[in-house]
């Protein structure tokens, strides 16, 4: 079952590429020039289909790739992830414009469009924390996919989360974090009374992901729960976008009836939005902390919207353990991103790791790495002043790139009408030189 | 800023007191009878539980909380002694005396509560106020004690208003005398929760021995708790949290002395 979710979910995949793929070969026909100049529209427009439509899949964008260079990601301040990825677009289609016989057009474009890289490092160059901030501790146990949740792994498991989280509370943080889906035992709407002893004897509260099964129902959210030294626990937030079919429980009309066709494998939840929580800090005062849940993080629309209610710090809690090191790095890198858009700082802390703490340019503080049962931690800067993407988020950036196109439609004239002429103009006349 | 997971967690234990301790026959395991050098063979509570079985093998996929307990008496006392009193407060002192138990041989992680009465208001807030971070456990007698240390700490009991909240009303029934914690209604006292988490600390004595002590203020006006009052006592929860609920944590029940003349 798990397989034919996979196939479906690929075959969806595939259909979205040979669609951009259709369109740009529609495209040519009209003139390279027309294909290459809307290749950051189309590339822009498909990532953000294939993250945000129905298919709910936001991995392997462009931007994930160039992630871990903070000065290439700068411009997701303005524009997200979506721009970052439709800059990356538009440089590769300028270089290919160059190498296919447009060097007068391809060569100053791709060179002046990789000049925003220069942009980036500058912005970085400027880039001052501020004073202060909160102490984040990971607890990254490691702990083998087929043993995460099983019983007769609860003590051994709880083991090495306290002795982690020992050695981490040694260092007096303002929060303890585990992973996503760290804690065995189910919580419910108040939380977890175990998790809340632990936090009390730790005398740190302790940020736990764990499981809380829906009442009276096979389903169940994928929570994060908050404890607090007192053994006051509450549940800090739910992951909003379990993987389609493969875990979120059927929600939708058309879902359940599919339900009743096929073995649904799905028991998650979809909630509504990601959750923020106040934690005390040793300080005496209080962090509010926006919760993404695995790859929940890898959705800007979230970790926006938690800034936009007031988030201070993001915290990132994943497993990758089931998934493998192919997720593990690229959720790693993408959370930069989120740190970027948000001018917020992030730690991300995941069972296999790799865990990491980044600032709010997206430039990492410190890492534990993948596949090593440890603990560490780290102070995360306090916010920036709010970029423009926390407002305008990604409507300007695709705007911006449809207007040409609809200009262009208007006007009867190319889809894509200056650039594309100017390409082609340029190419013309260097083939009759 | 790594780390390796070799720490040892060694978690402090009054509780370990009580909880790692059983003695002999665990349907009587509390320590009404001073423990026999001789029966220390004899199962413990957890020991008899779990049978032949581990608590890995016992754990269950959808562990909830317990509803009951397994409660046993002691000759433990509880005492409340008002320390000094000023115009506007009074100080006291809550003690244990004379815990005894067989240690627990069951590996596993415990929480192991102490549950005690302490004042209330009429709003249902607390009337009185710790004057330290939680109870104090020690070893010895009044003249000759020392901080009790299990799995290398000390062991203090830490107040738990979680475990008040979500535990304790699950467990109190106007009926209930050996499963579960009386209703203390119109009392003017209610059930507080301190505890901490210990692992079984193998190299620990056959029988754990401990005295408690809590100093609180409240004010003038409160009274001393009613030694007449049978509900009103202590118990020395020790719960496993891996177990199913099916096997009632065992409690063992320090019954309220007369103040001191």
């Amino acid at each position: 079952m798990i397989w034919s979710a996979f196939a479906g979910l690929v075959a969806v995949l595939s259909a979205l590429a040979a669609a951009l793929g259709g369109a740009l070969g529609l495209l040519a026909r009209r003139g390279a020039g027309a294909a290459l100049a809307a290749v950051p529209l189309l590339w822009a427009s498909f990532e953000f289909a294939r993250s945000e439509g129905p298919s709910g899949l936001p991995w392997l964008r462009l931007s994930d790739a160039v992630a871990e260079w903070p000065a290439l990601i700068q411009c997701a301040a303005l524009g997200g992830a979506t721009l970052v990825s439709a800059w990356i677009a538009a440089v590769n289609a300028a270089l290919a414009a160059a190498v296919w016989g447009r060097r007068r057009a391809g060569v100053p474009l791709a060179l002046g469009l990789a000049a925003g890289a220069l942009l980036g490092a500058l912005v970085l160059q400027g880039a001052n924390l501020r004073p202060g901030g909160s102490r984040i501790a990971a607890v990254q146990p490691a702990i083998r996919s087929a043993d995460r949740l099983s019983p007769a792994h609860f003590a051994a498991n709880l083991d090495r989360l306290l002795a982690l989280s020992r050695g981490a509370a040694a260092g007096a943080p303002d929060l303890i974090v585990w992973p996503e889906g760290a804690w065995l035992r189910p919580a419910d709407a108040e939380g977890e009374p175990f998790l809340g002893v632990i936090a009390n004897v730790l005398g740190t509260p302790v940020l736990a992901g764990a499981r809380r099964p829906e009442p009276g129902s096979a389903w169940r959210w994928n929570s994060a729960v908050l404890a607090l030294p007192g053994g006051l626990t509450r549940v800090a937030g739910d992951k909003v976008t379990p993987l389609p079919f493969y875990e979120r429980a059927p929600g939708g009309r058309l879902a359940r009836a599919l339900a009743r066709l096929v073995p649904w494998p799905g028991t998650v939840r979809a909630a509504r939005e990601a959750g923020i929580v106040e934690v005390p800090t040793a300080r005496g005062d209080r962090v509010r902390v926006g919760i993404l849940i695995c790859i929940d993080a890898a959705h800007p629309a979230l970790a926006r919207s938690l800034r936009r209610r007031g988030a201070e710090l993001l915290v990132s809690v994943a497993n990758e353990a089931d998934s493998g090191p192919w997720s593990a790095r690229q959720h790693a890198a993408l959370v930069r991103l989120r740190a970027v858009e948000t001018g917020l700082a992030l730690a991300r802390v995941a069972n296999t790791g790799p865990s990491l703490w980044v600032d709010p340019w997206g430039r990492e503080i410190a890492r534990l790495d993948a596949d090593t049962p440890a603990f560490g931690a780290a102070t995360a800067p306090p916010p920036r002043p709010a970029p423009p993407y926390v407002a305008l988020g990604d409507a300007p950036v695709l705007a911006a790139l449809f207007l040409p196109a609809l200009a262009g439609l208007v006007s009867r004239s190319r889809a894509v009408p200056r650039v594309s002429r100017w390409i082609d103009s340029t190419a013309h006349e260097e083939r009759t030189r | 800023m790594t780390a390796r997971p070799g720490l040892r967690w060694t978690a402090s234990a009054l509780a370990a007191v009580a909880l790692l301790a059983a003695s002999p026959g665990w349907a009587s395991d509390g320590a009404h009878v001073a423990p026999d050098p001789t029966t220390a063979a004899t199962p413990t509570y957890y020991e008899s539980a779990v049978g032949s079985s581990t608590v890995s093998q016992l754990a269950s996929p959808a562990p909830a909380l317990p509803s009951t307990l397994q409660v046993a008496d002691s000759d433990a006392s509880l005492q409340f002694t008002p320390l000094a009193a000023a115009s506007d407060h009074c100080d006291w002192q809550l003690h244990i005396e004379g815990f005894q138990r067989n240690h627990e041989r069951v590996d596993a992680v415990y929480d192991m509560v102490l549950v005690v009465p302490l004042p209330v208001g009429a709003t249902g807030r607390d009337a009185f106020q710790p004057l330290q971070r939680g109870v104090d456990v020690a070893e010895g007698t009044l003249d000759r004690s020392a901080p009790l240390i299990y799995g290398g700490e000390r062991v203090l009991l830490k107040r738990n208003v979680g475990l008040e909240k979500m535990l304790l009303p699950g467990l109190v029934g106007s009926s209930r005398g050996s499963t579960g914690l009386p209703d203390l209604s119109g009392s003017g006292y209610q059930w507080t929760a301190w505890d901490t988490i210990v692992e079984r600390d193998a190299d620990y004595g056959a029988t754990i021995q401990a005295r408690a002590a809590l100093n609180y203020r409240t004010a003038p006006c409160v009274s001393p708790p009613d030694p007449g009052d049978p509900r009103l006592a202590a118990y020395v929860i020790t719960w496993i949290p891996a177990l199913p609920a099916g096997v009632p944590p065992y409690a063992v029940r320090i019954g309220l002395a007369s103040p001191s003349p």
